[in-house]
C-alpha cells in the first residue's frame, strides 16, 4: 500500500509540468506576483502597481506608473484602475472605483487638467456614508507612464480608509478569451495596497480615542450622579435634605462642616468688596461742601473664570491642569493618607485612648504632665538603684514612655 | 459621586443639629432679643469666610474631584479616632452596666 502511493506520487510530479503546460494552452493562468508585476489572465496582458507613498499631513497617496518591463507592441491600451475600500457608520466595507482608460491605440484620454472625482457608499446604504476620493492627475501624463495623487476625504463620523488599490493594466482582448472584465472585483487579481502606515495610524488613534473615551467615562462616573439606577437613588436621598440652617446658633455650631464644604463648592460668581471713599474732588449743591461719599465695587474673578475653565484656554491647559493637581494634591492626599493610618493605628490600641479635640481642661493637662513626670523620676530612681548607666538609663526611658 | 455622599452626610447632620437646636434659638430669641444681631454678624462672618476659601480654591487650580478627596481624608483623620472613642465609652458603659 505504501509502495502505491510513493508510486502515485512520483508519478504526480513528475507529470506537473505537462499538467502545467496543458494549462497553458488552454490560455487560464493563474494570478501570480513576481514583486511587481501580477501577470494576469482574461484579457490583461498583465498588470503593474507601485509602491504608493502618503503624505500624512494631507492624506495624499502619490503614485506612478510606467510600462517597463512590458512590450508596448502586447497591448492595445492602458486602463488605470483605482478601487478605495472605507468602513462607513455601520461598520461594513464599501469600495468606490475609477477606471481612467486610455483609447485604444495607447494615446491617453486624461490630461493635466481633469479631475476624477468617484464616491463610495456603504454597502448598507442606510445611512449614507460616503467616502469622496479625487484624482488628480500630475506630471508627464500619456498612455505609458502614468502619476498623480489620490486625495480621500472619509473624514466623515466614523468612517475610516481601510485600504487602496491601484492597478495599471496593459490590456489586450486578444489575449485570452473572455474579455476584459471577467476578474474585475472581487478577484486574486486584484492587490491590496493595504496602507500599513494609515492603518498604523488608525490603530494609534482609534487606541487613542479609547483612551480618552475611558477617561471621560471615568470622569463622568465621578462627576454624575446618574451613572446607575443606585448612583440616582442615593443622589436623590441626599438631596433630601435642608442645605440651609434655620437658626444662627446651629450655623455657629456647624461651622466646620460649613467650612470643609466650601471647600468643594465652586466658584460660580465673582467675590465683589465693597469700598466706600472720600472723593475730595467732587463738588456737591448742597452748602457748597467739597466732600462727597463715594462707592465702588471691586469684582474679584474667580480663578476658573479667569484661568484655568476659561473657554479660551481650557483645551490648553487641561492636560497641565491634570498634572497640576497630581503635583499639588498628591503630597496633600499622601500626608492625609499617613494621618488616617496614623489614625487607624492608634484606634487599633486598645490603651490608648487619645481623641483629636480641644482640651479646654487644662487641669487635667497639668495633671498629665504631672503624672509623667512623676513616671520618669520613678523610673530614674529604678535605673539608679540598679545601677545602670546613664546610657541605659535613657534608653529605658525611651522603651518606657516610647509613643 | 464622593462629593454628592460627602455633602449629603454634612447636610445630614446640619439637619439633626438645626432640629436639636432650633427650641434653645427660638428661646434665645424669645428672652433675649439683643443676642440675635450678635449671632447674626458671626454667621455673615463664616458665610464670608466660606465665600472666600471657594474663592481661593479656584485659584490653586485643584478640581473638585481632588478636593473631594481631600476633604474625605480630613473627616476620616477626624472620624476614625471619635468612632474608636465612642465604641470604647459604649464598651466602658457596656462593662459597667454587666455588673
Amino acid at each position: 500500500m505504501k509502495k502505491l502511493m510513493l508510486f502515485s506520487f512520483s508519478l504526480l510530479l513528475f507529470l506537473s509540468p505537462l499538467l502545467v503546460y496543458a494549462d497553458s494552452n488552454n490560455s487560464w493562468y493563474a494570478p501570480y506576483d513576481d514583486g511587481h508585476n501580477l501577470v494576469s489572465q482574461y484579457g490583461y496582458y498583465g498588470s503593474k502597481y507601485t509602491d504608493v507613498t502618503i503624505n500624512s499631513s494631507t492624506n495624499d497617496i502619490s503614485f506612478h506608473f510606467d510600462n517597463v518591463g512590458f512590450n508596448s507592441t502586447d497591448y492595445d491600451y492602458i486602463e488605470l484602475q483605482i478601487l478605495v475600500s472605507f468602513t462607513g457608520y455601520n461598520g461594513n466595507e464599501s469600495v468606490a472605483d475609477e477606471n481612467i482608460i486610455t483609447n485604444q491605440y495607447g494615446d491617453y484620454i486624461v490630461n493635466n487638467d481633469t479631475i476624477l472625482s468617484f464616491t463610495a457608499t456603504e454597502m448598507a446604504g442606510v445611512w449614507e456614508s460616503t467616502a469622496l476620493c479625487t484624482f488628480h492627475p500630475s506630471g508627464i501624463v500619456s498612455a505609458h507612464n502614468y502619476s498623480g495623487i489620490l486625495r480621500c476625504n472619509v473624514n466623515q463620523g466614523s468612517d475610516k480608509l481601510t485600504s487602496i488599490n491601484l492597478k495599471y493594466n496593459f490590456i489586450n482582448p486578444n489575449f485570452g478569451s473572455s474579455g476584459k472584465y471577467s476578474i474585475f472585483f472581487g478577484s486574486t487579481g486584484w492587490l491590496n495596497y493595504i496602507r500599513k502606515n494609515q492603518l498604523g495610524t488608525d490603530t494609534i488613534v482609534q487606541g487613542q480615542q479609547a483612551t480618552t473615551n475611558a477617561i471621560n467615562d471615568m470622569n463622568n462616573n465621578i462627576n454624575n450622579d446618574n451613572v446607575s439606577e443606585s448612583s440616582s437613588t442615593a443622589s436623590n436621598f441626599f438631596d433630601g435634605f435642608r442645605t440651609e440652617s434655620n437658626g444662627h446658633l446651629t450655623q455657629i455650631i456647624t461651622a466646620p462642616l460649613t467650612l470643609l464644604s466650601s471647600m468643594t463648592a465652586t466658584c460660580s460668581s465673582p467675590i465683589e468688596i465693597n469700598l466706600g471713599f472720600k472723593n475730595l474732588n467732587a463738588k456737591t449743591q448742597q452748602d457748597g461742601a467739597s466732600t462727597q461719599i463715594g462707592n465702588k465695587t471691586i469684582s474679584l474673578p474667580c480663578g476658573t473664570s479667569l484661568f484655568w475653565e476659561n473657554s479660551e484656554l481650557v483645551e490648553d491647559i487641561s492636560s497641565f491642569r491634570t498634572f497640576w493637581n497630581i503635583l499639588i494634591g498628591g503630597p496633600i492626599i499622601y500626608g492625609l493618607l499617613l494621618l488616617v493610618m496614623n489614625a487607624f493605628n492608634n484606634a487599633l490600641d486598645p490603651l490608648n485612648d487619645e481623641l483629636i479635640t480641644l482640651n479646654f481642661n487644662r487641669d487635667d493637662e497639668r495633671m498629665g504632665r504631672d503624672m509623667k513626670a512623676m513616671e520618669i523620676h520613678e523610673a530614674a530612681k529604678i535605673s539608679h538603684e540598679n545601677g545602670l548607666h546613664a546610657k541605659d538609663y535613657r534608653s529605658y526611658i525611651r522603651r518606657r514612655f516610647r509613643p | 459621586m464622593i462629593n454628592k455622599i460627602l455633602m449629603g452626610i454634612f447636610n445630614l447632620i446640619i439637619g439633626l443639629v438645626n432640629i436639636l437646636l432650633w427650641p434653645l434659638e427660638q428661646g434665645l430669641n424669645a428672652l433675649i432679643p439683643n443676642l440675635l444681631p450678635g449671632l447674626d454678624r458671626v454667621s455673615q462672618f463664616i458665610n464670608t469666610i466660606s465665600k472666600y476659601i471657594t474663592w481661593f480654591i479656584s485659584y490653586t487650580g485643584l478640581t473638585t474631584e481632588t478636593m473631594s478627596i481631600i476633604v474625605s481624608l480630613l473627616t476620616a483623620c477626624v472620624m476614625i479616632p471619635l468612632t474608636a472613642h465612642a465604641i470604647k465609652i459604649g464598651l466602658k458603659w457596656y462593662n459597667a452596666l454587666k455588673v
